[in-house]
């Protein structure tokens, strides 16, 4: 088994767990919190839901953080500013289902969106929309949740029989696994265009990626022999290899580590210290030209 | 001069790019009001007993394109997100819920902690003041809509699951306002 699929393979397990603890019919740490810690809460998606929490905070019922989705948002949003969005790249199961599922699709079925519309303003312009809807008497927390559709989808697998799902969810579904999904180059069009949980991690780590005790992509450039795997295995496309550049866009970055498992001379790591990409300043995406010459 | 505008055009195809993100997310809310009568919900209480509950009505025509061609027959009458039934009666009740005369297939659903997904029925009482969630999913068969105007009539009854008696009744009518009478 070569390094890809020994890295997918490893992450795949990561996506499972994070399955069971957080989709019924499993919901394990939300019955964790909720039987032994004593919080309130579901015992299904809904009570790890980062949406409503941060809609809560936003218009100003503020953070419950006694409550299962309180506390699994905050230690998401912790994580985040120390190591990164290690939820998006090893826990969330509803990301890896269309990336995995695009490696079956052959690549000229597949668009990379990238190549014409820049992702990460997109992700921060939704993440502003998604937070401002309730100002503008308008919903999209759970109407469009593509995690309550994927509890939908497993349970109504399980019981043979979906349940009801309205239009907006149905259009979820089509964006999410199939336009920005199966035929998305990486797979993650819908977690680097649309998801903001995604982008306030994403945040969270561009900032925290300043500060030296944080962990962070790190690049060996003095190692790196410019052989592109990182940038072709990267389901985000945060790192590119473009004119014998590499560039990295941290705002895409979801900590999933393929690049990592991937790289043959391990010249990519994850750890604390300087800024490895920062002196290159392609860490931003308004001004990603520039990049590490190889 | 040449980096220079090559730094301006990206940061206006940014700008576009974060008010295109914006505007996706607005507008998808926007479409989702529009649909609003595509799941919608009822409120009620359980106060003196055996009270009859204003009708529900849905209409198939007010579904979305994406449910129209998807799941046109299967179809909420539910209390909604975060609603319920309030329980008046100033005691503890335990409720059995069934349904009558309602077309296609009717299951009862809940998401109360008392609600027994596997029995579909309530095993544990509802305390005075606190909210019954509830759900009844039907699914009718796609033959059926574009028939008559008035699909289906039939009641989801409330009952006292101790001694019996009627908390209240629900009617419900499905209709298909496209088709003409």
């Amino acid at each position: 088994m070569n390094n890809v699929k020994k890295t997918l393979l490893k992450r795949g397990i990561g996506y499972i767990i994070g399955f069971g603890l957080l989709y019924a019919p499993f919901g394990l740490l939300q019955i964790f919190l909720t039987g032994v810690l004593k919080f309130t809460g579901r015992e299904d998606i809904h009570g790890a839901c980062f949406r409503m929490a941060l809609g809560n905070l936003i218009s100003g019922k503020g953070l419950n953080i006694l409550t299962t989705s309180g506390i699994i948002t905050f230690a998401i949003l912790i994580v985040a500013v120390f190591f990164g969005p290690q939820f998006c790249g090893k826990l969330c199961f509803a990301g890896a289902l269309p990336e995995y599922a695009s490696r079956i699709v052959p690549d000229k079925l597949k668009i990379d969106w990238q190549k014409y519309i820049p992702s990460a303003p997109v992700r921060y312009g939704a993440l502003i929309g998604f937070l401002t809807a309730p100002a503008l008497g308008i919903s999209v927390v759970c109407a469009y949740c593509n995690y309550s559709l994927m509890e939908k989808i497993v349970l109504g697998g399980i019981s043979w029989n979906l349940a009801t799902l309205g239009s907006a969810a149905i259009l979820t579904g089509f964006v999410w696994l199939f336009v920005l999904g199966i035929f998305t180059k990486g797979g993650r069009g819908y977690c680097t265009y649309l998801c903001p949980i995604g982008a306030v991690q994403s945040i969270l780590h561009r900032v925290g990626i300043l500060l030296p005790f944080t962990y962070k992509l790190k690049l060996n450039k003095e190692s790196c022999i410019s052989c592109g795997l990182c940038a072709k295995e990267c389901p985000t496309r945060a790192i590119t290899l473009k004119d014998n550049l590499l560039k990295y866009n941290v705002h895409n970055c979801i900590a999933c580590s393929q690049c990592i498992g991937t790289c043959p001379k391990k010249v990519i790591t994850f750890g604390r210290g300087k800024d490895s990409w920062a002196g290159d300043k392609n860490e931003q995406y308004v001004n990603d030209t520039e990049g590490v010459a190889l | 001069m040449y980096l220079k505008n090559a730094r301006l055009g990206r940061i206006a195809i940014s700008t576009i790019a974060f008010g295109l993100g914006g505007l996706i997310i607005i507008g998808a809310g926007f479409y989702r009001k529009t649909l609003a009568n595509e799941a919608p919900s009822f409120k009620a209480s359980f106060e003196k007993g055996n009270e009859t509950f204003k009708e529900f009505v849905y209409d198939i025509n007010d579904q979305g394109l994406p449910k129209r061609l998807m799941q046109p027959g299967k179809i909420s009458v539910s209390t909604g997100h975060g609603g319920g039934i309030v329980n008046k009666t100033g005691k503890a009740i335990l409720v059995n819920v069934r349904t009558e005369g309602l077309p296609g297939e009717a299951e009862v659903e809940s998401t109360n902690p008392a609600f027994d997904k596997k029995s579909k029925k309530f095993v544990k009482p509802i305390k005075s003041g606190e909210t019954l969630s509830i759900g009844v999913v039907l699914d009718i068969p796609r033959s059926l809509l574009s028939k008559n105007r008035i699909i289906g009539q039939g009641s989801v009854i409330f009952e006292n699951a101790v001694d019996g008696t009627v908390l209240g009744t629900l009617p419900i009518k499905i209709i298909n306002s496209a088709v003409e009478e």
